[in-house]
């Protein structure tokens, strides 16, 4: 297997953008990642295009635009895991020697969808969702848990969507700027208890590409490559078997393979972009990631180890919760965050030194299933 | 106006007049699940479940108007169900309660299941 190196970030202009197609959004986010890694565009011999709400050949709809055609496209769903998806895949064909130099994009217009305004729907015929269940509804049960079982408060959940639009306040790409207080974030209105509006990610049209290349194309290019050290993407086991709703097996199983690829070590980790679609799932997710040990999510979030300036900051680029959720982008938009930390090349957002990092996505809801999927990436300098 | 069940199968009456759950056990490790998929042989749910976790929720549904209240009960068999939950407005809620099952119309011609603690029902 061969190291697979992240040569260049681009992300699109993020926020409710109705007059705007998915193709310009796609545009934008391609041209800079191609610009960034300084290749020409006719060195893409791959190109992987992650959409939930778009048209059939999405790939081949953005990239027309700028004089990539012919080359092999794949285009992929995998529900909020979609983009990482696109990341991984296009990963496994460099790592494998299939391809050189790759292009994966993550784009969503969600104002032009046909969910525009609306809560992502479940599947017609799903049964849970049938009677109630959407993605709100599956968060909050959770975050009920973790004030059962952890001794989590409102406050706590309050207190990571505070940590997170901090964060964000210092992110000219996001959605929302600006910061919170516990006060307001708990003042705002409820949408499913414990679960108040402003703990929730808002529905965003955007777009996110990453090019990678091989370690030895990279030479060419960079003195300073991000090496992605491992990659890891596993889909949901079966519901019944979750002892609680406290902890996505998925994200912790995904996290274990990750890890053992890579050689890292949780406590070796400066930086961690992860999906907190809600802020209370946040506290999940440090577990999971074995960021803290079982049952102690809320004390890591407590002491601020988590935010900009403690030990192992999370979403420091404001997370979905200030970025917004363009789903099928996501995935991609966190492995071109933690690229960005680990050169040094994210502003006032910086994790000062940051060499080892994380990006984690996931999602889709099914009956009888306990997630859809769970993508990891654990870049190093 | 016909009336259909949520899902086939999901449910039955009992010779006593009541409802009961239907669910599955696995024959090798005892795990029990519902919906049945029809992997397994189907078994009836325990009588009592009691309340695992819950939500009001303050927004519409396909079929719901808000605020509308939805839960997880757990089964003496271990099994969690997701089901509306039909409480009184001033009900406060507990993990642990015991929970009874209501067989019921729950939106225009559809048949279903849902939860309403015990001491209500009275």
């Amino acid at each position: 297997m061969r190291d697979v190196v992240v040569l260049g970030v681009g992300q699109s202009r993020f926020g409710k953008f109705p007059e705007v197609s998915m193709e310009t959004l796609g545009v934008e986010a391609a041209t800079e990642a191609i610009r960034d890694a300084g290749v020409r565009a006719d060195r893409i011999r791959t190109a992987y295009t992650s959409r939930l709400y778009s048209e059939m050949i999405t790939g081949q709809v953005v990239f027309r635009n700028m004089g990539i055609t012919g080359i092999e496209m794949i285009n992929v769903e995998n529900a909020c895991a979609g983009g990482i998806t696109a990341v991984h895949a296009l990963w496994k064909d460099i790592a494998a020697g299939y391809c050189d130099l790759g292009i994966a994009l993550g784009v969503e217009s969600m104002t032009t969808s046909p969910i525009a305004g609306k809560l992502i729907p479940p599947a017609k015929d799903d049964l849970d969702g049938q009677l109630g269940q959407s993605m709100p509804v599956v968060f909050a049960l959770q975050a009920r848990r973790l004030m059962e079982t952890h001794g989590a408060t409102e406050e706590d959940f309050a207190l990571v969507s505070v940590k997170n639009h901090d964060a964000g306040a210092l992110n000219p790409r996001a959605q929302y700027r600006k910061r919170f207080t516990v006060e307001q974030v708990l003042a705002s209105r409820p949408v499913a208890d414990p679960i108040r509006l402003l703990e929730c990610c808002p529905n965003t049209d955007g777009a996110a590409a990453v090019v990678l290349c091989s370690a030895e194309v990279a030479r060419r290019y960079t003195s300073r490559p991000v090496r992605i050290a491992a990659s890891a993407l596993r889909s949901g086991d079966y519901f019944y078997k979750k002892q609680d709703l406290t902890s996505f097996e998925l994200g912790g199983r995904t996290a274990d393979a990750a890890y053992e690829a890579s050689g890292v070590d949780p406590a070796d980790l400066n930086v961690v972009e992860l999906h907190d679609a809600f802020a209370s799932e946040e506290i999940v997710h440090y577990e999971d990631l074995r960021l803290a040990p079982r049952g102690e999510g809320v004390k890591l979030l407590r002491e601020g180890a988590t935010a900009l300036g403690g030990r192992v900051p999370v979403n420091p680029s404001g997370g979905l919760l200030s970025l917004g959720h363009p789903l099928s982008a996501s995935g991609v938009r966190v492995v071109g965050e933690i690229a960005l930390q680990l050169r040094g090349d994210a502003g006032a957002r910086q994790v000062p030194g940051a060499r080892v990092g994380l990006a984690q996505m996931l999602g889709g809801s099914a009956s009888g299933l306990e997630t859809g999927a769970c993508g990891i990436q654990i870049l190093t300098l | 106006v016909t009336i259909v069940d949520i899902r086939e199968g999901a449910f039955r009456e009992t010779d006593g007049g009541g409802w009961v759950l239907l669910g599955e056990r696995d024959p090798d490790s005892g795990t029990v699940r519902f919906p049945a998929t029809g992997a397994w042989p189907r078994i009836e749910l325990g009588a009592r479940a009691t309340l695992f976790s819950w939500s009001t929720v303050h927004m519409p549904s396909a079929h719901f108007t808000a605020p509308y209240t939805v839960g997880y009960v757990e089964f003496p068999e271990g099994v969690k169900v997701f089901a509306p939950l039909r409480v009184a407005p001033d009900t406060e809620l507990r993990a642990g309660v015991p929970m009874a099952l209501e067989i019921d119309e729950l939106w225009d011609g559809v048949r279903g299941y849902r939860f309403v603690p015990e001491e209500e029902q009275r």
